[in-house]
């Protein structure tokens, strides 16, 4: 017989373990940056008023957007004067998704108040939250979004921190619970593109014939809309879509071959194809799956 | 039956020829113990730690060979030397009534007179059951060229044998199964869903899942089996108990570090 309470609590017990070594180095990051900012504080006094301005700007308002509201930022700051370890945590891990639905900088009032506390010798402020950020995108490849904003962080900090904080280990938002961990790889491999089986699509080819041959002859539903997804993964969105809509016909009930084809058309730059195949089978089921999607795409738009 | 009693029944250890996998790397052992069976050798050595699929490939060798008037098995050793040799006999001679006296070196003379006439070759599995009195007997035979063998057996078997002087002075030809690459992992547990109709459970594994698969097994096919099985059953388990915990479109690391856990890879 299965002892699942004992196995969820030794589970919770294995994941406790493995992250104790991370907050210990996320405790000794947070020390050594506040300890470099502190000594190179008066040259950085210097930057801000110089030339450097436009780029420690942009530092300020990631800062500033990874938080809510301006009333945050002072509990980051205070967060950052304490070393608190848990809330940082929390502010390191929020920012990559909040830095990508971004994209104008409203809060020009909390960043001029920002500017005015960074002048006024609160450097770290401003530093200190950025390094796990920092840390946490340079995993991931180039395409992804944040990287505009990425960039000037990182000038921002080259010319401020010493280059010795560069190669510290990344930040614990990888060490974070197993469901947090899925569900920010998730969020990578969409963004790139890339699969989330990529060895299946190097060698896949034959596979992928045989399932196409077997298609042929028992036209599953869900056969095609396993090959649709192969498709996808594989980063043919053409054929991705020529198979959902087969997967479709077959069975439009079926909303995995919906997803696909959506997600096909938004790689393929056609979003407003993919909303409008949603709601119409939104109109006649109800899919908790397909709703949450769609509405992910609306707010992007 | 619900789903994921099905699918943990896919995921039972078993060796049936029709479920075979070609793996990358199974599909060149394959082809290699195919082309050494052609080759004019005594014997041949298949050896590999447990669970890398020494069975699974005898068997599927065995079921693909068109002439079976030329090749047979043994799955399960014969430790009775009568027996042994009477099942040769039957296999080198099927035609013919067995002699009532019918001990080894009559056997042998039986062999020897055979010579260039017939030859067969016969898949010992589990080979590492036989006494090494019994061994030594299976050599000679293998002596006469009448009778070619193919010996399955663990690896630290092998070891033990190989260092018994009279295997060093025999020409062998030895193929090692090793426990499958992350590639062969992901093969497998993709293959061995969709085999079974099961597409959207397929989809699920995505690579990270597969990583941590890789990492608890190390890529051993047996260990693989163990813990998928594992994995559906604690699924099962939530889909009747508390459904909201499995939902979603991929497998959660959590249930296979629960699964590790259980089956002591990992501990708390
Ligand atoms: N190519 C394959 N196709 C399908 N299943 C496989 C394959 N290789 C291994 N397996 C699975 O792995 C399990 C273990 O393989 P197998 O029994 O052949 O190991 P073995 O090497 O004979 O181990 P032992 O040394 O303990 O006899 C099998 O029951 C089967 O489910
Ligand atoms: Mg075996």
């Amino acid at each position: 017989m299965l002892e699942i309470d004992k196995l969820e609590r030794e589970w919770l017990r294995y994941r406790l373990k493995r992250i104790k070594p991370w907050i210990f180095l996320s405790i000794t990051l947070l020390l050594t940056v506040a300890t470099a900012v502190w000594v190179t504080k008066s040259g950085y006094n210097s930057t801000l008023k110089g030339g450097g301005n436009e780029k420690v700007k942009i530092a300020v308002q990631t800062a500033a957007t990874a938080t809510d509201a301006s009333s945050n930022v002072e509990s980051v700051s205070a967060t950052v004067e304490k070393e608190s370890v848990t809330k940082s945590e929390k502010v390191v891990e929020r920012k990559p998704k909040e830095a990508v639905s971004q994209t104008a900088p409203q809060e020009k009032e909390t960043t001029k108040e920002q500017m005015r506390s960074a002048e006024a010798g609160e450097p770290g402020v401003i530093l200190n939250p950025d390094t796990g950020f920092m840390e946490s995108l340079s995993a991931p490849k180039k395409e992804r979004r944040p990287q505009k904003v990425y960039r000037a962080v990182e000038t921002a900090r080259e010319e401020t921190v010493s280059s010795s904080t560069i190669d510290r280990p990344k930040s614990s938002t990888v060490e974070k619970s197993a469901d947090t961990e899925t569900e920010v790889k998730k969020k990578n491999s969409e963004n790139t593109g890339g699969s989330g089986l990529q060895i299946l699509s190097t060698k896949t080819n034959n596979t992928l014939q045989l399932l196409i041959k077997r298609f042929n002859r028992n036209n599953d539903p869900k056969l095609a809309s396993y090959i649709a997804q192969s498709y996808y993964k594989k980063g043919d969105y053409k054929e991705a879509v020529k198979w959902s809509v087969a997967a479709n016909s077959l069975d439009p009930s079926g909303e995995e071959s919906w997803l696909i084809f959506a997600r096909a058309k938004v790689k393929l730059g056609k979003r407003d194809e993919a909303v409008k195949a949603l709601r119409v089978y939104l109109n006649q089921y109800s899919s908790r799956k397909v709703r949450s999607y769609l509405r992910r795409l609306e707010s992007k738009e | 039956m619900s789903k994921y009693r099905q699918l943990q029944n896919i995921f039972i250890d078993r060796i049936e020829v029709n479920q075979y996998i070609g793996l990358d790397t199974s599909i060149l052992f394959y082809n290699k113990l195919q082309e050494s069976i052609q080759k004019p050798l005594k014997m041949i050595l298949l050896y590999g730690k447990p669970g890398t699929g020494k069975s699974v490939l005898i068997n599927k060798i065995y079921h693909d060979t068109k002439d079976k008037r030329n090749v047979f098995l043994i799955s399960t050793p014969i430790q009775q030397e009568e027996e042994f040799i009477k099942k040769l006999y039957t296999f080198l001679l099927p035609e013919s009534t067995l002699p009532e006296d019918l001990t080894y070196n009559k056997f042998i003379d039986i062999c020897n007179a055979l010579k260039e006439k017939k030859h067969i070759t016969v898949l010992l599995d589990e080979a590492q059951l036989y006494s090494s009195s019994m061994m030594e007997k299976i050599r000679l035979i293998s002596d006469t060229r009448t009778i070619k063998f193919v010996v399955s057996l663990h690896k630290t078997e092998k070891e033990d044998l190989i260092a018994k002087e009279h295997f060093q002075s025999r020409i062998w030809e030895t193929i090692e199964l090793k426990n499958g690459t992350i590639h062969d992992t992901n093969m497998y547990v993709q293959k061995k869903l969709i085999q079974q109709n099961y597409f959207e459970i397929a989809n699920m594994f995505r690579k990270n899942n597969i990583r941590l698969i890789h990492k608890f097994t190390k890529g051993n096919y047996r260990e693989i089996n163990k813990l998928m099985f594992t994995l559906f059953e604690i699924y099962d388990y939530y889909e009747t108990n508390k459904p909201s915990k499995i939902a979603g479109s991929n497998i959660k690391n959590k249930y296979l570090e629960m699964s590790a856990l259980k089956l002591g890879y990992i501990n708390a």
